[in-house]
């Protein structure tokens, strides 16, 4: 490059005194002994290069400013092509303050563009690592949650599970199955929970319960059981979801980072919040396969202590399955949200062998008059 | 020194101004910012200077849409008040640029274009916003401020809270530090979601804009006042 093809007018700034409002806009010039800036009204600067002291900055960080020694006078200019002017007509006056200002510029670009490169990914695992570990306390702060908020979430889920459907009220299905819950009830993990019961007149084979305790017992799960056990088996593994507050924690999986960490804080009005918004019981009652394995542990610990026989769940589980094809589409329900039989009746049997002896009594509870007023 | 005839009024609290435009001259704002204005003027809504600036103001949390008022018909006079309480100062721009605080741009005369900012991590750690308004060009801006405005000229280093932050000069280099124990995180919730403590380093000269009071602080005075149910 020869030195005509050198920009050598440039637009800049002054800093001076002698300027009204001590800063205004100038035309500097790269002269044969020094600066010239000029400006608009006239008004002439100069700065000799053998007393220039330079500086990088502005709020670009690409700014040079040239002072004089007393920094009476300082004149800045932010133009690419300014720094090579300045050296070409200045030379070895202040190539050195040059090649020091900008081997450190060049140096302090390098080192971020380094951290650049390795921290936006470490920033980003960083935050999904965050995302998740948010997640992760929020389930477990659910655990210290008042059960009152479990009944308002409860509550606000049954709404839309009880939409449309038709209760029975016959006391005949309601005392006996009131009468399973009220024994096993005494060994509710979670204290605080009332265990209220509601019969749908619907085929399905299937029964949930709410946070809060709310049980809703669908009339194919009675025609299902043979036995009152059998429902006392089912009942018990849908009561441990509500113990274990499974719903709940289902809620936060679903709602996402935010309400979790207000969770953390102890805030668990966006949970409710949010479920209401949702207005549906699917957001509550899907659990994960951890939890429906947590449910029939935790299932078959309460039948125990309640001595009612636990091993009655793995047979009404091992009918369920031999079920003819055909009446298939009646269990699918229970089925198709407890995957995985073989293993869970194993897992039972296997959990039953280590309890403690135990003397089972049956349940004293009218069946055969269930049984007779469901076909009535 | 200015381009437009102007004069504010009602300063420092709710503080208004009034420009009186000459034949042929205009004047952009921020859209809902025009309070009166004489008939003959003529008010047009749109984008501005192209895509990149117009999403760039966008994420500097200012609007896309500039309304413009031209004094096409003889001279005429527009009145504009920001959306805030507080004070409005004008500052002419001499072929420099102006830094703004997000929400600070209040109107600009013909020869200044408002673009964003990308601030990158010094945006994300301050807790006040990623972009910040640039004013470049030779013209008049007119800028707001929640509260009072002081001016700092910086002749070396000055430390000031991000939070009163309005505007400053093209010329200052600036830093985002923490700074321990000016406000120390009291609850979990404002360690995850608060910026506070954070001041910007001002090094350099030039001059900086600041305001007399915060938004986010009265935000936090007024939050357990709000008529909210309360979760037992």
């Amino acid at each position: 490059m020869s030195v005509w093809d050198i920009q050598t007018e440039f637009a800049a700034g002054v800093f001076s005194d002698q300027v009204t409002g001590g800063r205004c806009s100038a035309t500097v010039q790269c002269e044969a002994s020094g600066l010239v800036a000029q400006t608009a009204n006239g008004q002439r600067f100069f700065l000799h290069y053998d007393q220039l002291q330079l500086e990088l900055g502005g709020a670009s960080g690409r700014m040079l400013f040239c002072r004089n020694s007393d920094r009476s006078l300082t004149i800045f200019c932010e133009e690419r092509g300014f720094p090579a002017a300045l050296e070409l007509h200045a030379g070895v006056m202040l190539s050195e303050q040059l090649a020091g200002l900008f081997s450190t510029a060049r140096r302090g670009r390098r080192v971020r563009s380094l951290l650049l490169l390795v921290g936006t990914p470490l920033l980003l695992l960083g935050l999904v690592g965050l995302y998740f570990a948010i997640l992760q306390m929020g389930r477990a702060a659910v655990m210290t949650l008042p059960v009152s908020v479990d009944q308002k979430i409860g509550d606000v889920a049954a709404v839309s599970l009880q939409q449309g459907s038709v209760q029975l009220t016959d006391p005949r299905i309601l005392k006996p199955c009131q009468q399973i819950v009220d024994r096993l009830s005494p060994y509710a993990a979670l204290p605080g929970l009332e265990f209220q019961i509601s019969i749908v007149d619907s085929p399905d084979v299937n029964a949930v319960c709410l946070p809060g305790g709310r049980i809703v017992i669908f009339r194919g799960l009675l025609e299902a059981a043979q036995t009152a056990e059998e429902v006392a088996g089912v009942l018990s593994h849908e009561m441990a979801h509500a113990t274990l507050r499974h719903g709940l924690q289902s809620a936060v999986r679903s709602t996402g980072v935010i309400v979790a960490a207000e969770l953390l804080i102890g805030d668990a009005g966006g949970l409710v919040a949010v479920i209401a918004e949702l207005g549906q019981h699917a957001a509550i009652t899907k659990y994960s396969r951890e939890q429906e394995t947590e449910s029939d542990a935790e299932g078959v610990r309460m039948l125990h202590a309640a001595a009612v026989d636990p091993l009655a769940l793995a047979s009404f589980f091992e009918r369920l399955k031999e079920q003819p094809q055909q009446q298939l589409p009646r269990v699918i329900n229970w089925l198709s949200t407890h995957p995985q039989h073989d293993v869970r009746i194993a897992a039972i049997r296997a959990q039953v062998a280590t309890l403690a002896a135990q003397q089972y009594r049956g349940l004293e509870v009218d069946w055969d008059g269930l049984k007779q007023s469901l076909q009535e | 020194m200015s381009m437009l005839e102007h004069q504010i009024s009602q300063q420092p609290d709710y503080a208004i101004v009034s420009v009186r435009l000459q034949a042929g001259q205009k004047v952009h704002s921020e859209p809902s910012a025009m309070a009166s204005m004489t008939p003959n003027l003529t008010l047009k809504a749109g984008l501005k200077s192209g895509l990149g600036k117009t999403l760039g103001r966008a994420f500097a949390g200012e609007s896309m849409i500039t309304s413009t008022y031209s004094a096409d018909r003889g001279p005429g006079e527009v009145t504009l008040a920001p959306a805030i309480p507080g004070d409005v100062r004008h500052h002419f721009l001499d072929n420099s640029s102006l830094y703004l605080q997000r929400g600070a741009f209040l109107a600009h005369s013909d020869g200044v274009e408002i673009s964003g900012k990308w601030q990158g991590a010094k945006g994300f750690f301050s807790g006040e916003g990623l972009v910040l308004v640039k004013a470049q060009g030779t013209g008049d801006v007119f800028f707001n401020s929640y509260g009072a405005i002081l001016e700092f000229d910086v002749r070396d280093t000055l430390l000031i809270d991000t939070g009163f932050v309005v505007a400053f000069e093209d010329t200052l280099q600036y830093r985002i530090q923490v700074l321990k124990g000016s406000r120390p995180a009291k609850t979990l919730k404002n360690f995850f979601f608060g910026g506070e403590g954070f001041v910007c380093r001002f090094s350099g000269q030039g001059r900086v804009w600041i305001q007399t009071r915060q938004v986010t602080p009265l935000l936090q005075w007024i939050f357990p006042f709000r008529p909210a149910k309360k979760s037992d």
